[in-house]
């Protein structure tokens, strides 16, 4: 999963930029609100899951790891 | 280098080109310097920006490709320095001079930028830069300024600057045209498609039209306030508001304020915006400086009890859903189209430069898209982290008190959101103190009541007193002097005294309107009780339930009615005549002298809950009335006024009591003992009175029917809503002269509260106003939170003042419900009326109908649950349902008429009014084939047309021979190729109305370049309402098109020297215009006369005032020279071609191609909303007649003909083109409408229609009856439990329950009949056996079917449809005239009542002699 996100991330958002899973994307400056809403996109398509705008925040998209352990979370709930 | 430009690009290419010199879209900014700073430093490094964006160097040029853009090596100007320190006042005139410079139109093949250095003085400097929108976005100059911060900075550090080219626009051109064609793209587009069709059209803004191109704006800028500040930063930390980013979170606050606001001042739940999106996905665009800033629709629903937390949290949704599909290229003209108003939240941010202040200002031009109404610019270009918000409005729109409000009203409604998030929005204040000082004070600023300390027996006694001999009431022969009437009255009151009725006391009066009636009422006063009337037509249950209801201690009534009151316990009083005249009766001294606060009346409404509610009305409050409406109406002079209507509305008051304390008399005209009241147009043709107080429906029926007036010199309109155009036809009817007065009130504000004088120049909307309010009256149309609404936004109305009724008898709960304490006034009450209202620009209340499910028909409010309470209560109903709905003529020709045959030659319709199908063949086809050869001598072969352009060679004074108009189609194409084949120099000539397809665009540009003939689109500004005006007049949009073509081709040709203008029309076209029948009827036929003839005609054409004339400059066609100068010939006069040949010419020879996106073989997308509004308002479609020509031509086969004229237009499509245009499509979809109530009712045991009415007549008072009884299955619901109204089936559809089996009609008779029926009645199909009432039919539209039967040669009395109620029956009895001559009816002797019996013409007769127990009057 962790991976997928990255490459995603890296490959459709960042146009190649490499990133590491602890990057802050958010206050960086890497991701603003337009990608973020298309890794939203991506990840419900992806992962098959519906990621609510109150989830859309910063303690959950800032980082590979974050949304990862985000996901999980709505996995395992 | 040398691009194609983006999609976006495009667009602003093109409405520049379209806006010609108006600076639409100059992106000016102001940077402000402060601190020391060389002027050599920022002259270099201005250069140096020039030299590395390439979007500076941009420049744009038109190619036979199209526009290309092109970048240059050298930048194509240089910074300007004005030097303004000299001046006292160098900040007023840097302000000045960047005004007038942010407003110069760029030449956009020269340079699209525009920079100048000011110097204010030592320490000041401001740089002002501009550019079109073309290349720049508000991002682009953020970075533009960073790299211009950093050449700065580096001189000022003595450092050499950057170099490096900055990331290259022209790139990006390459990256969209590649997004352009992935499958992202077509979602994306799809995406935006679905918003915009989706959207429920313009935000109407205080009910404000966006009505004309002008792109004139005015900017208000307000910064928020530090508590705005605070309160947004709180709540944007709150949990479920809070996102990831402060500026998304931020946007999504606006959006909630922006839709709740719009959703507040407009009325409208459903809102489409538009809000512009950067675009700037990827790390590399977000460097990239140049245009990719599109604005994309954003449509939200606003609920009723919508919070500021559930529209957040929809909105929020949306904007993510929105944002995954913001991408470079994905807006589209149609996606534009989609809104009026737009929120520009905008997140750009200047850098700082070291050791200088700056300040950074984008400027207005004070101009904007014409079609905008508003924009609100969200920014905070400083990061001072205080935005401004900027309010660019249209001034056009907005008159200047609105423009100044609605700043105020917008932080209203964000104050509100950012005191309490979860307010309900509908319950915001939004007015300002001013603007609530104006609704609560200055409105209600009318003088005090009249009438104080009387009531209406001591101003009819001071009217006995001063003229006792004075005729008070006639009824027929009948005439009571006011001394008479006093007598009679006094003898009823002492009657009801032995009776042991006294003050207190409540009286019905059972009675038929007589000259007995007033007696009666004033009998019941004098013996100081109050009168309540039940009306003669009451059904018996519910006229006991009244009774029993109300308490009365006594009954008076009539002979002739006693019979309804068997088995009433309470005292009857029956009265007879007038007594004798000598004898007085003398009073009993218990009468008490009258309070202000005593009862006077008792009138029942309709009731929500099922049962009917007395509404009690004290004598005070009923004698301010009266004095009130006796000065408005009669000046306080003696005036006669008609008592005709229904003893038991309230209306009927009006002109019972004024004539009575005025000094004036009665004039009584009673009810038919059974049947149909048409007794107002008794009152117009007697013309006996001074005032009539009527219903619009009333006054529809005299309208129609009563010529003008001599003596009645007064209109009082009551009881529901008084159309503009009715209005205006009753004064053309009766007179100029007529006063028309509009009054409303309900029966619990006292008869009237409020009234308007109508004035025919001044009033203009749909409907009258009900203006301003009566003297001792206070008005106020309050939102859901009891707030008063701004100017021209809808509330409901609520009534104060001190004619108010006393409340509902018996009902407390009820009363205390509606009569509430005033918030405005301690210790007043205020009425709520359920009704809605808006204010006009004059400050006069505009009506719009009701909150609720009350409806009026004919004047009598209805409440629909009471109907569906009596339908539940029948034993055999298990559940119901009434559906007041509107049946308009256009609503029911829209659907195709049942009976609707085709020709079997050429397809016309049988719906086509002017033509008649015999045998299969129309009427049109077999007269062409007694002329078709004869019509020959007009046409001709090319040799003629060949020598026609020699001699025009010879004529042309200019570079061109002819101008050939060239609309794209198929027909211009192949006129133009074959022109082009025979040499002469042509100039193609295409109008531009704003609507072309690009289909038609793409395929003139490629076939006009193949031919190498030169071309030019004309076009004018005031196509729109040239559109308009064409719907208004033809019902079509083609009209107005043809004469702007005809127009601006002569115009042209005259401009160009060209001596002849070529045109495509077609051989179907001549016959249908030119080569009619009549023409070859009176002997024969030249080439000339015909010539003469369409000459003739076409001057007359250009010479006709319409919209045409109005906005195009048609002085040439005054003179007759002009029509020398320029010669019109049509092409295929000299042509004979197929259809197969002209395709496979095209085909083969031209690169053109067939169009696809209009969906019919159509160049003009506006077609269809000629063809809806032509369907809607004529009935049948305006293809019809030039279809069946093309196909008698052979240039069309049938089949394909009849397929394309079954039109399957978007309706909202149409809704938005004609908002567009400011086609007052309300007048289109509401016009005609007539209300009637259609029951849907639920019952297992099978119940039919009829059997369903039957029962319900002992219910309901005929006015509540519904019309239709339709059976269903089961009550459709939505997913809220509510009835799902769409879902139920169309009244006039087939699913009705009928009481026989369909037979269709056979004789020719039958046929007319039951088509007449069908018409008038607005159903489908009428079987001979139907009975007239079962389908819904009344004595007016007896009336009406009369009145059509006598155009088509029927003559049938309206009284014959009551006694032979199938039209089976109706045939075998009328006549049919022919002329003079009567022809008896087909199997039957003539009937004594067909003709002899009932003079169609005389309305009292036909009165009398109606079956029906309807009655049109209450």
């Amino acid at each position: 999963m962790k991976e997928s996100i990255r490459r995603f991330i890296s490959d459709q958002l960042l146009s190649g930029t490499a990133i590491a899973d602890d990057d802050d994307l958010l206050l960086s400056g890497l991701l603003d609100s337009m990608s973020v809403m298309r890794l939203v996109a991506h990840l419900e398509k992806a992962f098959g899951v519906k990621i609510p705008p109150q989830d859309v925040v910063i303690e959950n998209f800032t980082s590979v790891d974050t949304i990862t352990a985000y996901l999980e979370g709505k996995e395992a709930a | 280098m040398t691009a194609p430009l983006t999609k976006s690009q495009e667009l602003f290419w093109t409405g520049q080109a379209l806006a010609g010199e108006v600076p639409l879209y100059n992106q000016a900014w102001r940077f402000d310097f402060s601190g020391s700073l060389e002027r050599g430093h920022v002259t270099a490094a201005f250069e140096r920006l020039t030299e590395r964006a390439d979007v500076l160097r941009t420049v744009f040029r038109e190619t036979e490709d199209g526009v290309v853009q092109d970048v240059l090596n050298t930048p194509p100007r240089s910074l300007e320095h004005v030097d303004l320190s000299p001046y006292a006042n160098p900040d007023d005139k840097a302000r000045a001079f960047i005004e007038a410079r942010s407003r110069q139109p760029f030449d956009l093949d020269s340079a699209t930028y525009d920079a100048v250095l000011l110097r204010l003085d030592d320490q000041r400097w401001v740089l002002f830069f501009s550019q079109h929108h073309i290349v720049t976005d508000a991002w682009s100059v953020a970075l533009l300024f960073e790299a211009f911060r950093d050449h700065l900075e580096s001189l000022r550090a003595g450092l050499s600057m950057p170099s490096e080219p900055l990331p290259a626009f022209q790139a990006l051109v390459v990256e969209e045209r590649t997004f352009r064609l992935s499958n992202e793209s077509q979602e994306a587009a799809e995406h935006w498609r679905a918003i915009a069709e989706a959207s429920a059209g313009p935000v109407r803004l205080y009910n404000r039209r966006n009505s004309d191109a002008s792109p004139e704006t005015v900017r208000i800028a307000r910064p928020l306030t530090e508590a705005q500040v605070e309160g947004l930063a709180s709540l944007s930390r709150a949990d479920g508001v809070r996102s990831f980013s402060n500026h998304l979170t931020h946007f999504n606050l606006f959006l909630t304020t922006f839709f709740a606001y719009a959703a507040r001042v407009s009325g409208q739940r459903q809102i489409t915006i538009g809000t512009p999106a950067h675009n700037r996905t990827t790390p590399a665009l977000k460097r990239l400086p140049g245009l990719l800033v599109e604005v994309f629709p954003f449509a939200a629903a606003i609920e009723e009890g919508e919070t500021f937390r559930s529209l957040f949290g929809k909105v929020a949704a949306a904007n993510m859903e929105n944002m995954r599909f913001s991408r470079a290229g994905a807006a589209s003209v149609e996606s534009g189209r989609a809104f009026n108003v737009i929120l520009n939240y905008i997140n750009a941010t200047f850098s700082e430069i070291d050791g200088l202040e700056r300040r950074i200002e984008w400027l207005s031009t004070d101009a904007m898209d014409p079609g905008h109404d508003l924009r609100l610019h969200v920014m905070d270009m400083n990061g001072d982290g205080a935005p401004v918000l900027a309010f660019d409005l249209k001034t056009s729109t907005f008159p200047e008190r609105l423009r100044l409000a609605i700043p105020d009203h917008f932080t209203a409604v964000l104050d509100a959101m950012l005191d309490n998030f979860d307010r309900q929005i509908d319950e915001v204040a939004i007015v300002s103190a001013t603007e609530r000082t104006a609704h609560l004070d200055t409105f209600n600023q009318v003088p005090l009541a009249r009438g104080g300390g009387e009531t209406v027996l001591s101003l009819f006694a001071k009217a006995v007193g001063s003229s006792p001999s004075k005729t008070a009431v006639t009824c027929g022969k009948t005439i009571l002097t006011f001394e008479a009437l006093d007598r009679w009255s006094d003898e009823i009151a002492a009657e009801l005294a032995r009776m042991g009725v006294g003050p207190g006391a409540l009286v019905g009066l059972h009675m038929r309107r007589s000259a007995a009636y007033p007696a009666a009422v004033l009998g019941v006063m004098k013996v100081g009780a109050a009168f309540l009337p039940l009306d003669s037509s009451l059904p018996l249950e519910r006229l006991a339930f009244t009774v029993d209801d109300a308490d009365v201690a006594a009954i008076v009534t009539e002979p002739s009615l006693i019979h309804r009151l068997r088995g009433q316990s309470r005292p009857v009083l029956t009265i007879n005549a007038p007594p004798a005249a000598k004898g007085r009766a003398v009073l009993p001294t218990t009468h008490a002298p009258m309070r202000a606060d005593d009862s006077a009346y008792v009138i029942y409404t309709s009731g929500s809950t099922g049962q009917p509610k007395g509404v009690e009305v004290s004598h005070g409050a009923f004698a301010s009335y009266l004095a009130w409406a006796s000065a408005v109406y009669g000046g306080d002079e003696p005036v006669s006024m008609p008592f005709f209507t229904a003893i038991g509305f309230d209306l009927t008051l009006t002109s019972l009591f004024v004539p009575l304390i005025s000094g004036g008399a009665i004039v009584v005209y009673p009810e038919p003992m059974e049947g149909s009241d048409l007794s107002v147009l008794d009152v117009f043709s007697d013309d006996h009175v001074d005032i009539v107080k009527l219903t619009p429906a009333h006054l529809a029926l005299v309208t129609e029917h009563v010529g003008p007036a001599r003596r009645i010199r007064t209109l009082v309109l009551g009881g529901e809503d008084l159309k503009t155009q009715l209005a205006t036809n009753a004064l053309d009817r009766l007179g100029h002269d007529v006063t028309i007065y509009n009054e409303y009130g309900p029966t619990e504000a006292v008869i009237g509260c409020m009234v308007h004088r109508f004035d025919p120049a001044e009033d203009r909307g749909l409907s009258v106003p009900i203006g301003v309010p009566a003297d001792g009256m206070c008005i106020c149309v309050l939102d859901s939170g009891m707030n008063p609404v701004p100017q021209g936004v809808a509330g409901e109305i609520y009534i104060g003042g001190n004619r108010l009724a006393k409340g509902y008898v018996g009902r407390e709960d009820l009363t205390a419900e509606r009569f509430i304490d005033d918030p405005f006034r301690q210790g007043e009450r205020l009425y709520r009326t359920g009704d809605l209202a808006r204010f006009n620009d004059r400050w006069q209340l505009d009506y719009l109908g009701r909150s609720d499910r009350q409806v009026k028909l004919r004047g009598v409010r209805i409440e629909l649950g009471e109907i569906e309470q009596a339908l539940k209560s029948l034993p055999d109903v298990s559940d119901a349902v009434i559906i007041a709905h509107s049946t308009d003529q256009g609503q029911r020709s829209w659907e195709k008429s049942a009976g609707e045959v085709h020709c079997t030659r050429c397809g016309l319709s049988s719906d086509y009014p002017d033509a008649t199908i015999d045998a299969g063949v129309c009427s049109i086809c077999r007269e062409l084939e007694d002329y078709k050869d004869r019509a020959q001598v007009y046409f001709s072969d090319m040799s003629a047309l060949r020598s026609i352009l020699d001699d025009a060679s010879t004529r042309s004074r200019g570079d061109y021979d002819c101008i050939a108009l060239t609309s794209g189609g198929k027909d211009s194409i192949y006129a133009l190729a074959r022109l082009a084949d025979m040499g002469p120099r042509i100039l193609a000539l295409t109008l531009d109305n704003g609507y072309l397809s690009d289909g038609a665009k793409d395929n003139i540009s490629r076939v006009t370049r193949m031919l190498g003939v030169d071309h030019r689109y004309v076009s004018t500004p005031a196509m729109n309402a040239i559109f308009v005006d064409s719907l208004k007049r033809h019902a079509n949009v083609c009209n107005g098109c043809f004469k702007t073509i005809y127009t601006l081709a002569v115009q042209t040709a005259l401009e160009v020297g060209a001596p002849t203008i070529v045109t495509g029309l077609s051989r179907g076209q001549f016959f249908e215009t030119r080569l009619t029948p009549d023409l070859f009827k009176s002997g024969p036929v030249t080439c000339g006369n015909i010539e003469a003839m369409v000459l003739e005609a076409r001057k007359a054409y250009h010479r006709t005032d319409d919209a045409v004339s109005a906005f195009l400059d048609t002085e040439a066609f005054k003179d007759d020279t002009v029509f020398d100068q320029v010669q019109f010939v049509d092409f295929y006069r000299y042509c004979d071609v197929s259809l197969d040949e002209i395709y496979s010419f095209l085909h083969e020879r031209l690169p053109w191609k067939r169009p696809d996106d209009t969906g019919r073989s159509s160049n003009c997308l506006i077609n269809d909303v000629g063809i809806y509004v032509h369907k809607r308002r004529e009935g049948f479609h305006n293809y019809a007649l030039p279809y069946s020509w093309d196909v008698r031509m052979g240039h069309k086969d049938r089949e394909a003909a009849l397929d394309e004229l079954n039109d399957d237009i978007d309706v909202a499509r149409v809704r938005r083109i004609l908002n567009d245009i400011g086609y007052d499509a309300d007048d289109l979809f509401e016009s005609s409408a007539d209300t009637q109530l259609c029951a849907y009712v639920v019952s297992d045991r099978g119940m039919s229609a009829s059997d369903v009415k039957a029962s319900l007549k002992d219910r309901l008072p005929p006015e509540m009856m519904p019309a239709r009884v339709i059976r269903i299955d089961a009550i459709p619901l939505t997913a809220n439990g509510k009835v799902d109204v769409t879902a139920l089936p169309a009244s006039d559809g087939t699913p009705t329950v009928p009481s026989t089996i369909y037979r269709a009609p056979s004789s020719k008779k039958e046929i007319l009949l039951a088509a007449l029926w069908a018409d008038v009645l607005r159903i489908e199909r009428v079987g001979v056996d139907d009975n007239y009432y079962d389908l819904g039919g009344d004595s007016i539209s007896a009336i009406r079917i009369a009145a059509r039967a006598r155009k088509d040669g029927i003559d049938l009395p309206p009284a014959l449809i009551f006694q032979h109620q199938t039209v089976a029956e109706l045939a075998a009895v009328v006549g049919v005239t022919d002329g003079e001559q009567v022809v008896p009816p087909d199997d039957h002797d003539p009937s004594p009542f067909t003709l002899a019996g009932l003079g169609t013409d005389s309305f009292d007769a036909i009165a009398a002699a109606l079956g029906s127990s309807r009655k049109s009057g209450s």
